[in-house]
């Protein structure tokens, strides 16, 4: 019984790991439009749209945030292996050191990508990138540190096999998979696209044309992660932090029954609750809001 | 444009392969002859080598439009060569010659690289001429890369240690990881109508300079702090010449820099 309970109160610090991370992770990614918006945030200058907005292109988010994740977890496990210092101290250094090397990958991808197409006028602004970048470092930082501590707890407490810095890496890259997927109401409700119908998807037509203007001066990737961090970020961390604490929760509740099916069942079940809900929420947003286009042939 | 000064990348491979084998080696010898660690971060210098070669694969290949692919070639690059590197390592220490590890590991993943060539392009019929020849150069690249920085982070190639010292710590994902990160980077960070290569493999450069130091950070826990802070200090002053040199790139390929400002008016 007390092992149940210790597994289930590192089981809620782990979900609440995961939901800091979530919203740091989708607000980091909106500092440097790394997400959805950076086609678009690319593409703008070549359809005549220049603007001030950080071009962060690293490599995909669960690229990126695996490596940030597995870095930092590595660095906190060398430095405890090494110095036998306290791992809350280990992983912070190691987070902090990968953020910095995360923020110098950021700065050398928007200086690339818009040398890459310096024909069509865009400048670098240098305000851009010193302002920007150690927002982008502090919330790589808070992303790297919840995971990282969040992989150690699984490998430590919860007894998972594999070494940390794999188990960082592998919910690194679930974190920026789902940071990619959920956060991004871009599309939708992002300032960038306010002004477009509901539900309109992007035409080609309207593609690059982002909005330039803020409510007081040129708008900026601040403001884009100032306006996300309303909805975008809290979504992001709801679904990171529900993802770990359903999972694991079913699996130590009823990993005892039906000789380890049990879990698998509860997990099938959830699954499938989530599926008919989100089709329903979304064929109620779509009545709602509308109007949606037929599909044309 | 920059076509006509680039350099070949077969001269590239070749460099790559030549130099990325000779320091592996180097690091090996002096780590063995004289019983210490401190020869390990001579790895870093294949890996910078291979790393060169790896990201101009990756820009040849993904000239082609690959826009979003470019991460996931960098991942596909070293899901091969990990692989067969772990196999041409085992072989080495299967048949007692340790030596021939990382020419085997070399070896099949060129082979593993044209196979996975033929099914992408033959089968799969995705018709890019470049694939083919950049698939087995990625796959060789990769597996460069994994050996050399395995032996910054702990000495030596063999495959006991890689086993026990890489893969058991779980140092293995950030050298997964990491050491994609400076052949799909440059590429990626880069490209757009008026990418040029020189611009590119200096991204490239100083990415593998900084990773390098992060090796070094992961290379206390293995082969002690001495040997680990060359790897560290090395890399260090490396990176920052290669930023600069980077950042002088950035400048005189004639993009229009500011400290801040408005807008530039619309010319038409």
């Amino acid at each position: 019984m007390e092992e149940l309970v210790v597994s289930l109160g590192t089981l809620a610090l782990m979900g609440a790991c995961a939901t800091i991370a979530g919203a740091a992770e989708d607000l980091e990614s909106d500092f440097g439009s790394q997400s959805n918006a950076n086609s678009q945030v690319q593409l703008a200058p070549q359809v005549g749209y220049v603007h001030r907005i950080y071009n962060k292109a690293i490599c995909g988010e669960p690229v990126g945030y695996g490596f940030l994740c597995a870095s930092a977890a590595a660095i906190g496990f060398a430095l405890q292996f090494a110095f036998a210092i306290n791992i809350v101290l280990a992983l912070a250094i190691g987070s902090t050191i990968s953020a910095i090397l995360y923020g110098i990958f950021a700065t050398t991808a928007y200086m690339g990508r818009l040398t890459g197409q310096k024909r069509f006028g865009q400048p670098i602004y240098l305000d851009i990138l010193l302002t920007t970048t150690p927002s982008i470092i502090a919330h790589a930082f808070i992303a790297a540190m919840a995971i990282s501590t969040f992989s150690y707890l699984f490998s430590a407490i919860i007894g998972q096999p594999f070494p940390f810095p794999i188990l960082a890496m592998l919910w690194g890259i679930m974190t920026g998979g789902m940071g990619s997927a959920v956060g991004d109401v871009h599309y939708g409700t992002e300032r960038q696209y306010m002004n477009k119908p509901f539900g309109c998807g992007l035409a080609a037509s309207n593609s690059g044309k982002i909005i330039q203007q803020g409510e007081a001066g040129i708008r900026n990737s601040i403001d884009v992660a100032g306006f996300c961090v309303k909805h975008g970020g809290p979504m992001t961390g709801i679904g990171l932090g529900l993802t770990v604490f359903l999972d694991l929760w079913r699996h130590i509740i009823f990993i005892e029954y039906l000789n380890g099916w049990g879990a698998m069942i509860a997990g099938f079940i959830i699954a499938l609750i989530w599926l008919i809900g989100n089709r329903m929420l979304e064929l109620w947003a779509r009545n709602t809001y509308g109007p949606y286009k037929k599909a044309e042939d | 444009m920059s076509e006509h000064k680039d350099m070949s990348w077969n001269t590239l491979a070749a460099i790559g392969m030549i130099g990325g084998l000779l320091a592996i080696y180097i690091a090996y010898f002096v780590n063995n002859a004289m019983d210490v660690a401190y020869g390990s971060f001579i790895g870093a210098i294949g890996a910078i080598f291979a790393i060169v070669w790896g990201a101009d694969a990756v820009r040849q290949i993904c000239k082609y439009g690959i826009g979003t692919g470019v991460p996931s070639i960098g991942m596909l690059a070293f899901g091969m060569g990990l692989l067969t590197t772990i196999l041409g390592l085992k072989i080495g220490d299967y048949t007692g010659i340790v030596l021939a590890g990382p020419v085997l590991a070399l070896v099949l993943s060129l082979i593993q690289g044209a196979i996975i060539g033929y099914i992408a392009n033959g089968v799969l019929k995705m018709k890019i001429p470049t694939m083919q020849i950049g698939m087995i150069f990625i796959a060789g690249s990769a597996s460069l890369i994994l050996m050399a920085f395995s032996t910054v982070m702990a000495g030596t190639f063999e495959y006991g240690a890689f086993m026990t010292d890489i893969i058991g710590t779980g140092f293995i994902a950030p050298l997964f990881i990491l050491g994609a990160l400076p052949i799909l980077h440059p590429f990626n960070a880069c490209l757009g109508p008026d990418e040029n290569q020189k611009r590119t493999l200096t991204l490239a450069v100083e990415s593998g300079f900084i990773v390098t130091v992060i090796f070094g950070i992961l290379s206390i826990a293995l082969v002690g702090l001495a040997p680990a802070a060359i790897t560290i200090v090395l890399g260090l002053i490396a990176w920052v010449f290669g930023y600069l040199s980077y950042w002088n790139r950035v400048k005189e390929c004639g993009v229009v820099i500011k400290d801040t400002g408005l807008l530039p008016a619309r010319e038409d």
